[in-house]
Formats: C-alpha cells, sequence, structure tokens
C-alpha cells in the first residue's frame, strides 16, 4: 500500500507533496493517470466548429478515435470545412462526478493505513468516508483547432478540484503536418510537439487516451504503473520534439525525444517539487501498421521509450549533478486494435501490454528500492460497443504484475505490485451527432463505471498488512479477521459521471 | 458547486469566442482578430482526411481521385439538397455540404478529377468474367441492361456519369444495395437499374469493376 498510503496521509494532511520516490509518484499518477482522472479530454466542440462534422465523424463514443479521427489528428488539427470565425479555436469541459467505494474508510485516525478517513483541509469535493461528490471535478478550457496553414493544436489547461485543487496545465499537442507523394507512396508527415509521451498518439490502446477514459480522483488506485502509463510524471513536466510519417496511409512510423521541464516550472504546474526527474534526452519511438477495408479496420503496433530518471527528483541536488546515478527505465509496449463501424454500429476492441524494466541504481542508493533490477508488467484488454453512437459498453480487463521489492513494495502484500481486476462502463452520449440546436456542437457523456478488483496492489484479502495504529499495533496482522482488514474488493468502486463539453 | 463562476465565465467567453452562430459558410467574422490571407488552392485537406492522403479512398470513404469533376459537383449538390440520403451520407456528407461554397466545391472536384486514381482491386477475382459479362453485356431476358453504354467501355464515366472503375468493391456494392432499399430515388437512372440485379449479380459487377484500371479495362 506504499504508494496509496502516502498519497491517503499526504493528502488527508493538506500536504500535496508525497514522499518523493518513484513509487510515490506511482501512486499520485496511479490514481490521476493509470485510472485516467487529469489525463483525458475530447471530441472537442472546436474540432467540430472547424470541420462542419458532428462528433461521430471522428469519434465511436468520445474520446475513442475512428479511422477518420486518427487521420484529422495525424493531419495536425487543421482540416476544415465548417464555419470560418477567424477566431481561436476554444472549447471548455466540466466533469461532475459521484464515487462509491466498497467499503468506507475506516481504519483509526493517525494509523498508518491509507484507508483512515481523510481530515481537513484540502479535501475538494469530498463528502463522506465512502462517498464523494464533486460537482467541478475537473474544469478545462482547450485550444483546440487549426493556428494557421498546416499548423495546429491540442492544448488542455486543467482545474481539478478533488483533493489538489489545482490548476494544471494538462495535455497538448502541437502539430505541422503535411503531405509528400513520392513514386506510389503517399505520406502524411508531420513534427510534433506534446507535454506526456502518448498524448500525440492517435490509437486508443496507449495509456495517454487509453481506457478508462475517465476515474475517480477519489478512489484508491493500484500503486504500481508503467512509465508511459505515467508513474513517473504528469502532463508538462516533460516535453517532446519529433517527427512522424504515415505511409499510404497505413504504415505509420514516429521518433521524439523527451526532456524535462526546469524544476522551477515543474513546481509551478503542478503545486510542488517533482517527485521524480527525467534526466537527459529520452527517446521515444511507435510502429503501427493499420489496414481498413470497407467498415473494418485493424492496427498492430510497438512504442517505446527509454529514460534516465533521476529518482525522488534528488531534490538536494541540483539537476545534472556529476556523478550521481540514475535509474534507467525502459518501456516496450505492444499493441493492437480492431475496429468495425457502420452507421449504426461500432465496435472496438483494444489491446495493450506493456514490459517496464526498471534499473534502479539510484533508488538503491537512495533506500527507495531493495533490487537493482525490476520489472514490471501491464496489460490491458477492452472491448467497446457503440449503439448510434449515443449508448456505449466497454468491458475492460487489467492486469499489472512485477517484481516483488521488499522497499519499492514494502506495504504491499508480500512486497508484490501485482494488480488485476476488470472495468464495466454504460454510457449514454446524447450529442454525438449533434448537440442541441443552440449549441450544436455541444458533447456530453454520462455514464457509470464499475471497477472490480480481484487484486490489489499484492493482496487479495489482506492489501494493508503492514498499517499499524498511532500506538504500533498491527491493524490486520497476518490476514486475520479484524475489523480493520481490508480486502481487495473491498476498493470495488462505483463512479456515476456527467462530462460536458462546449 | 463553489467554482459555478468558472464555469459560467466559460461559457461566456466560449459564446465570444465561436462567434454567431448563423454564419455565413467562409465569411469574415467581424470581430476578426488577425486578419488572415486565405490559403492558395483548395482546401483539400478537408477532404482527404476521409477519403484518403490522395484521395484513392479510405474505409467507407470512395475514392475520389480521378472521378468525373462534373460527377463530384453532382453529388455535392444532391448531398446538400439531401437528395443523396444513404446512411453515411447523412452522417458525413450532409454536413460536409451544408458549409461548402459552390465555387469551392467545383475547385475540389476539377482538383481530385485531376489526380491519377489507382485500382482498389479489393473484388473477388474469381468474379471477374462474369462481372464483366454483365457489365458490356447485361441480360436482356431479364432487362438488365449494359452498363457500358452510360459507364464507358473502360467504365471511365463521361461528363456527370460517374468512372466506376477501380472504385472499391465495398463501395460499389454498397451503393447497388442501397438503391434497392429506396436510398437517392434521383440518381436515375440508377434506382431502376439496380432493382433488377441480383445480389449475385451485384457481387459480381462491384468485383469486376473494383479491378479496372486502364490497363485492364482495355484488354
Amino acid at each position: 500500500m506504499a504508494g496509496t498510503n502516502e498519497l491517503f496521509n499526504a493528502m488527508h494532511a493538506g500536504n500535496k507533496m508525497p514522499r518523493p520516490s518513484r513509487i510515490g509518484a506511482a501512486a499520485v499518477v496511479g490514481l490521476a493517470a493509470f485510472m485516467g482522472a487529469g489525463e483525458q479530454a475530447s471530441a472537442l466542440p472546436s474540432f467540430a466548429r472547424q470541420t462542419g462534422q458532428t462528433c461521430s465523424t471522428c469519434h465511436t463514443a468520445f474520446p475513442q478515435l475512428t479511422p477518420y479521427g486518427r487521420r484529422f489528428k495525424l493531419g495536425g488539427y487543421t482540416a476544415g470545412g465548417g464555419i470560418d470565425t477567424q477566431l481561436p479555436p476554444v472549447s471548455f469541459m466540466l466533469q461532475s462526478q459521484f464515487t462509491n467505494i466498497g467499503r468506507s474508510l475506516n481504519a483509526p485516525l493517525g494509523s498508518s493505513s491509507a484507508y483512515a478517513p481523510p481530515q481537513a483541509p484540502g479535501l475538494g469535493g469530498y463528502n463522506d468516508t465512502n462517498n464523494w461528490t464533486d460537482f467541478s471535478s475537473q474544469v478545462s478550457i482547450f485550444y483546440g483547432g487549426k493556428i494557421w496553414g498546416n499548423l495546429g493544436a491540442f492544448i488542455q489547461a486543467t482545474y481539478a478540484q478533488d483533493y489538489g485543487e489545482a490548476f494544471n496545465w494538462d495535455n497538448s499537442d502541437v502539430r505541422y503536418a503535411d503531405t509528400l507523394h513520392i513514386g506510389g507512396f503517399d505520406v502524411l508527415w508531420g513534427l510534433d510537439f506534446n507535454n506526456n509521451p502518448t498524448v500525440q498518439d492517435p490509437w486508443n490502446t496507449t495509456p495517454a487516451w487509453g481506457f478508462p477514459f475517465i476515474s475517480s480522483p477519489f478512489a484508491p488506485g493500484p500503486a504500481a504503473a508503467t512509465m508511459l502509463e505515467g508513474a513517473d510524471w504528469g502532463p508538462g513536466q516533460v516535453v517532446s520534439a519529433g517527427a512522424y510519417a504515415f505511409i499510404n496511409d497505413m504504415l505509420y512510423l514516429e521518433f521524439s525525444a523527451y526532456g524535462a521541464t526546469s524544476k522551477s516550472f515543474q513546481w509551478a504546474i503542478t503545486g510542488g517539487p517533482p517527485s521524480n526527474l527525467l534526466s537527459g534526452v529520452a527517446p521515444y519511438y511507435r510502429v503501427a501498421l493499420e489496414k481498413n477495408w470497407g467498415e473494418h479496420s485493424l492496427e498492430v503496433g510497438a512504442y517505446g521509450m527509454n529514460a534516465n530518471v533521476i529518482t525522488g527528483g534528488n531534490q538536494s541536488l541540483p539537476v545534472g549533478t556529476f556523478g550521481w546515478p540514475t535509474d534507467i527505465i525502459t518501456d516496450n509496449g505492444f499493441d493492437a486494435q480492431y475496429q468495425w463501424i457502420t452507421d449504426t454500429h461500432a465496435v472496438t476492441l483494444r489491446a495493450n501490454y506493456i514490459i517496464e524494466r526498471q534499473n534502479l541504481v539510484s533508488s538503491v542508493l537512495q533506500g527507495f528500492a531493495a533490487n537493482n533490477v525490476d520489472y514490471l508488467r501491464s496489460l490491458k484488454l477492452s472491448g467497446e460497443y457503440v449503439y448510434k453512437n449515443t449508448y456505449a459498453f466497454t468491458a475492460t480487463y487489467f492486469n499489472i504484475n512485477g517484481t516483488a521489492d521488499m522497499t519499492l513494495y514494502a506495504p504491499n502484500a508480500n512486497f508484490s505490485p501485482n494488480s488485476e481486476g476488470w472495468m464495466f462502463d454504460a454510457s449514454y452520449l446524447p450529442f454525438s451527432r449533434g448537440g442541441p440546436s443552440f449549441w450544436p456542437w455541444a458533447n456530453a457523456r454520462i455514464g457509470l463505471t464499475y471497477t472490480l478488483y480481484t487484486r490489489f496492489n499484492g493482496g487479495t484479502n489482506n492489501i494493508d498488512p503492514t498499517a499499524v495504529d498511532v500506538n504500533g499495533t498491527t491493524l490486520c496482522n497476518g490476514g486475520s479477521v479484524t475489523p480493520y482488514c481490508r480486502k481487495a474488493s473491498d476498493n470495488n468502486t462505483l463512479l456515476a459521471y456527467a462530462w460536458f463539453m462546449w | 458547486m463553489k467554482h459555478i463562476g468558472l464555469t459560467v465565465a466559460s461559457l461566456v467567453i466560449s459564446l465570444w469566442a465561436t462567434g454567431p452562430l448563423c454564419a455565413q459558410p467562409d465569411a469574415s467574422y467581424p470581430l476578426a482578430l488577425l486578419p488572415l490571407p486565405a490559403a492558395n488552392g483548395p482546401p483539400v485537406k478537408n477532404c482527404t482526411y476521409c477519403h484518403g492522403v490522395s484521395a484513392q479512398g479510405l474505409a467507407t470513404a470512395p475514392r475520389l481521385a480521378g472521378q468525373r469533376a462534373a460527377y463530384i459537383e453532382k453529388e455535392l449538390s444532391a448531398f446538400r439538397g439531401h437528395e443523396r440520403d444513404n446512411p453515411l451520407s447523412q452522417l458525413y456528407m450532409w454536413n460536409v455540404a451544408a458549409n461548402l461554397k459552390p465555387e469551392t466545391g467545383r475547385e475540389l472536384a476539377v482538383y481530385f478529377s485531376q489526380l491519377p486514381p489507382r485500382a482498389a482491386a479489393d473484388g473477388n477475382r474469381g468474379l471477374f468474367d462474369e462481372g464483366r459479362a454483365l457489365y458490356q453485356q447485361g441480360v436482356p431476358n431479364a432487362n438488365i441492361v449494359t452498363c457500358v453504354v452510360c459507364h464507358g467501355p473502360n467504365a471511365e464515366g463521361v461528363r456527370d456519369i460517374p468512372r466506376l472503375g477501380g472504385l472499391s468493391y465495398l463501395y460499389l456494392k454498397r451503393r447497388m444495395e442501397e438503391w434497392n432499399k429506396g436510398y437517392h430515388p434521383t440518381a436515375r437512372p440508377m434506382p431502376q437499374v439496380a432493382r433488377e440485379l441480383s445480389p449475385a449479380e451485384i457481387d459480381a459487377l462491384a468485383s469486376y469493376l473494383s479491378f479496372l484500371d486502364e490497363e485492364t479495362a482495355s484488354k
């Protein structure tokens, strides 16, 4: 429970800064990114105004893209066809949420358990020990569309109420895209600048735009996540420059390089010092093959990133201090997506598998990890059915597993990072094929998501084995049943959400 | 709800930023912040993100490259007037045509008509000969007229009669099937022609035509 534990404790104390370690960051973003909160946007009304198309042209059920949506994105968000106001393409978003977790946070106050009731200040939409209502869970402003000529952008800034009550620089992606015709090859090429690995990717298999598209910032989430799933940093803590080519509408190739933004900038956009800091330049690659025939679309691909990470942000030392080692994190992802889209039905099947090798030389030196090398694997299989772009049903299986590490995952059952479960979502999208007459570009998604854990942070029946009360007495000894023993299924979460964009 | 003010403020800004709701397509907005000049050439990108980088067709969107300019213009007009009412046309092309000025549509039509077409070649090759016989000779006893009379010996089309050669099998098949379902009834004489075709004959015709490029057609 290390990550979640720290996260909850930090939040309960009104302290927005968790312990500076890889796992600490993983926990923060484990809630915020792996689970999707604070990361998602999409089906921008400004895109609809610019293209004259309804959301359903580019999305089955936003933010899942269709083949046309992928090409609109790769084309630099510059395609038009709608009303030309010659004004900045600005959109807005509001997410309201209600969260219920399976069992209340009833561990004793002052204990080291993550499951003690939250305390003021900084409670945001807090309402109860297992129910939370948050009317402005996220409020975003977007610049989305053509800037000029072949230059376009998707830039999001988000105010997230939840616990943090912070305004952040969210997902952003700026592109210059054009076409070339060389012999028998049609090439859509572009230059891309973004602030979050995989935010530039047009397939919804990859983490930044992957399922779940929305989640609760209040519900406990698995502590372990891979770097590409946001374990080490959030949007804006790194920025990239890259180039891509999409050849014959079939073969996609991309190469980008990521670098860290300055510590003070990261502090400014996240409300605290960086937990983990990217050192030097991190290369990112992406290869994908997409074949379209009629109503069918199939993609298989691979992507990855290699990064030197100053674990814990190394707060006491300036960036690049000579001789100080870094962790070396290497992620390789493999993905596949199949779509069948008619005027009535849309089926999307997504598969994504990331294997991460963590060379933890710096973490070991600082006492954050026990093993020099750990592995972490993340699998996600997801199926979505959408009827008339209006009713969407999604089922997802996820499995995170990896090397046990007695320091990195100290509070977890068996020191294991393993978590496993299912997510089910049913939602209603009334405006996908055109909004109300007074604002036809509006979009909305109203839904329910249920997350079911069969394993959580290494445990099934006792997921908080090391928690002690204020006197140092173990709360849940060796899996015995006491009032505070918590099962994986106690973290099952029901999320009701209303997501508006205009 | 304590940030309701933020929500209201963003609504006000968005109303301002998006301009008048009933603005004329492509009309300049009186409060434009930057006097940006018009881009050169027709706005090809507006079409190619669905029809493919070089307009050879993509997914359910048909190939535009090499299509007759007069036919493209006629169809744009049919989309605008909602006469071409096939389900996918309603979903995509009605929106396109609603904001497209006729002169821009004409420029786009001419541009795409000049691109070299490539055959989709995605039909059943085993039906090639059967499809060719149907295309060239029709079935007089079954009241199926020959296609060659209107669409030309190489299925290249003429004036506002479309080029069929090399269009994708799935697109051709769907078009013929949808006439049989009553869609796009004003596209005379095709609703009457398609009515006489059996599913097997539609399959053969669509297969044959999908392979037809200049070289194949002349054989």
